[in-house]
């Protein structure tokens, strides 16, 4: 299957991120993976629209601080507002809560650590963002499973939506292994 | 020791399906041949040069031949990477999320703070 690129937007991302202190690269050709398919199947099956894939690093040793990602959502969505064109644009991050792979803590019967994802939810729910950046640390995320480095792309998000900014609608899921959590902004409110 | 030769192992490894099953049936002769053929290799670049700088320790190919994942989790291997590959070799003789709780279980004495993976 191939989803089709913005490039248009792709470039203005890149050149004015750049230009903003953040030294992003870019690839001619991706093969996406599921943090890109899982949204687009949930959120627009159809599959109609081009997007825009941005990757961060939460996966491989050193990784950008969790301010940094914070930073890269607020700049993200300032590309977003600054970008000439009248088209609508969505703004879809996906990261996880605490998690646990390849390690002693896996494929538990609940994610590795709930009270860490309660408060995370309520962090996000709230945009609490200052409330986040003062508990969690590069470090400190080892602490709720050794893969919970992929909240930091929900700080990213954070980042999007805004300081204090409540989230619209907020939905938890307690499945096996990992809680699941939705959370979505309406910057012009709430369609009717 | 190098956490990097091990990650380049497993990373290398699980891409290529025939060496998956190379690896899982003949673990001591692929750890053989693959230091022999792809340690050195540049990823990416000419073939025509190799890197020479890397080897195994005694005791890093003896948990690559032993298909230890508990050992490569305890040097700082990359465990996403290990956790993959075994799946890829070894979910398939086993029922649903069997082995990943048996994979997961046989760790349970390891406690906090998990080994340093930065290579």
């Amino acid at each position: 299957m191939t989803l089709r690129g913005e490039e248009d937007l792709a470039a203005h991302i890149l050149r004015q991120g750049l230009d903003r202190g953040f030294d992003l690269a870019f690839s001619n050709e991706l093969r996406i993976d599921h943090s890109i398919t899982c949204p687009i199947i949930t959120l627009r099956p159809q599959a109609d629209l081009p997007i825009v894939p941005v990757y961060t690093n939460i996966f491989a040793p050193p990784m950008p601080q969790p301010g940094r990602f914070v930073e890269l959502g607020r700049t993200l969505r300032a590309l977003v507002e600054s970008w000439p064109d009248e088209r609508r644009v969505a703004i879809i991050g996906t990261g996880h809560l605490s998690l646990e792979l390849g390690g002693p803590r896996q494929f538990g019967e609940h994610g590795p650590d709930p009270e860490f994802d309660r408060r995370a939810v309520e962090w996000i729910a709230s945009g609490d963002i200052d409330g986040c950046l003062a508990e969690v640390t590069l470090d400190s995320l080892h602490q709720p499973g050794n893969a919970t480095h992929g909240f930091m792309d929900f700080m990213l998000m954070m980042g999007v939506a805004g300081d204090g900014v409540r989230a619209d609608h907020v939905d938890t899921l307690d499945l096996f292994h990992t809680m699941e959590a939705y959370f979505t902004w309406y910057p012009n409110g709430v369609p009717e | 020791m190098s956490k990097y030769l091990l990650d380049k192992f497993l990373f290398t490894v699980d891409r290529d399906p025939e060496l998956v099953e190379r690896y899982r049936t003949d673990p001591v002769g692929t750890v053989a041949w693959w230091e022999q053929n792809v340690a050195g290799q540049l990823l990416n670049c000419t073939t025509a040069e190799r890197t020479t700088w890397l080897s195994f320790t005694d005791e890093e190919r003896r948990v690559l031949q032993e298909h230890d994942h508990v050992a490569l989790f305890a040097m700082g291997a990359h465990p996403f990477l290990t956790l993959t590959l075994f799946i890829a070799m070894f979910e398939r003789d086993h029922g649903p999320l069997e082995y990943q709780r048996a994979y997961g279980a046989a760790m349970k004495h390891i406690a906090l703070p998990y080994p340093d993976i930065a290579t």
